[in-house]
């Protein structure tokens, strides 16, 4: 009985399989949204004074948790920002500007900055969800297809 | 990361192939989503998974979710090891198998 495939026909449905995952990955603007405003509040937050800083963070983090279960749940898959060996360098680059802002938001809080620092710190890195997420996304997309190749 | 392409009998299979794909491009992925896209039954598909998770390859986590029980799999470390490898392994096969290309033309 040789019903196995062929090293080309094994190659084609992996690259079928893989395309088929790239299928779900249209998702709703509005998640990157979330992503964004998750982000800005975390941010935002951290350049306030206790208990605000404390509170803007678990919100931030809850929001984060309710869009990891969103997610799962219409998808049917999970794959972390650091997982993918290509779109993980978005994950990076983000995560530095996130920390780097995060920085600058600490200013007022522990220094003698001015308030609206944190408040444009937050905005920026909610732009630089926004734009990450999507960025992300357009990276892990194309690096299923090269892979499928 | 390049692995040493070696063959293995339990993932080639038809289905089990797919499954191993898709499951290597994600962390985990649900039971559900598996089904649909490689276009298998509930047995079908549990039977497969039976066989790579008997081989080590994948680890199945039951996670009730409103009153229904969904089941993730995901890939364990030997099993993205092994799947690079076969996946490897394809490529070369493949590569020997390949036609070769045309010549400069007939000069007879």
């Amino acid at each position: 009985m040789t019903n196995e495939p062929s090293p080309q026909e094994a190659l084609a449905e992996i690259a079928a399989a893989r395309a088929s995952l790239g299928q779900e990955l249209n998702y709703p603007f509005a998640y990157d949204l979330a992503y964004g405003g998750m982000l800005a509040l975390m941010v935002g937050g951290a350049g306030l004074q206790t208990p605000w800083s404390t509170i803007t963070l678990l919100v931030s983090l809850a929001a984060l948790a309710l869009m990891v279960n969103w997610w799962r749940k219409h998808t049917g898959w999970w794959v972390n920002g650091f997982s993918p060996p290509r779109a993980r360098w978005v994950t990076v680059g983000l995560m530095v500007v996130v920390m780097a802002l995060m920085g600058l938001s600490f200013w007022p809080r522990f220094g003698d900055g001015p308030v609206w620092v944190a408040l444009v710190a937050g905005g920026l890195a909610g732009l630089a969800g926004i734009i990450g997420g999507r960025l992300w996304m357009a990276v892990y997309r194309q690096e299923l297809k090269d892979t499928a190749r | 990361m390049s692995h040493a392409p070696v063959f293995d009998a339990v993932i080639h299979a038809p289905g089990r192939l797919q499954i191993c794909a898709i499951l290597s491009s994600v962390d985990d992925a649900e039971f559900a989503m598996i089904r649909d896209a490689i276009k298998v039954s509930d047995s079908v598909l549990s039977k497969h998974l039976k066989q790579l998770e008997e081989a080590g390859y994948v680890k199945l986590t039951k996670q009730a979710e409103n009153g229904r029980q969904r089941t993730w799999i995901a890939l364990t470390p030997a099993g993205r090891k092994t799947f690079a490898a076969h996946v490897a392994e394809l490529q070369r096969l493949a590569a020997l198998t390949a036609p070769e290309p045309m010549g400069q033309g007939f000069a007879g």
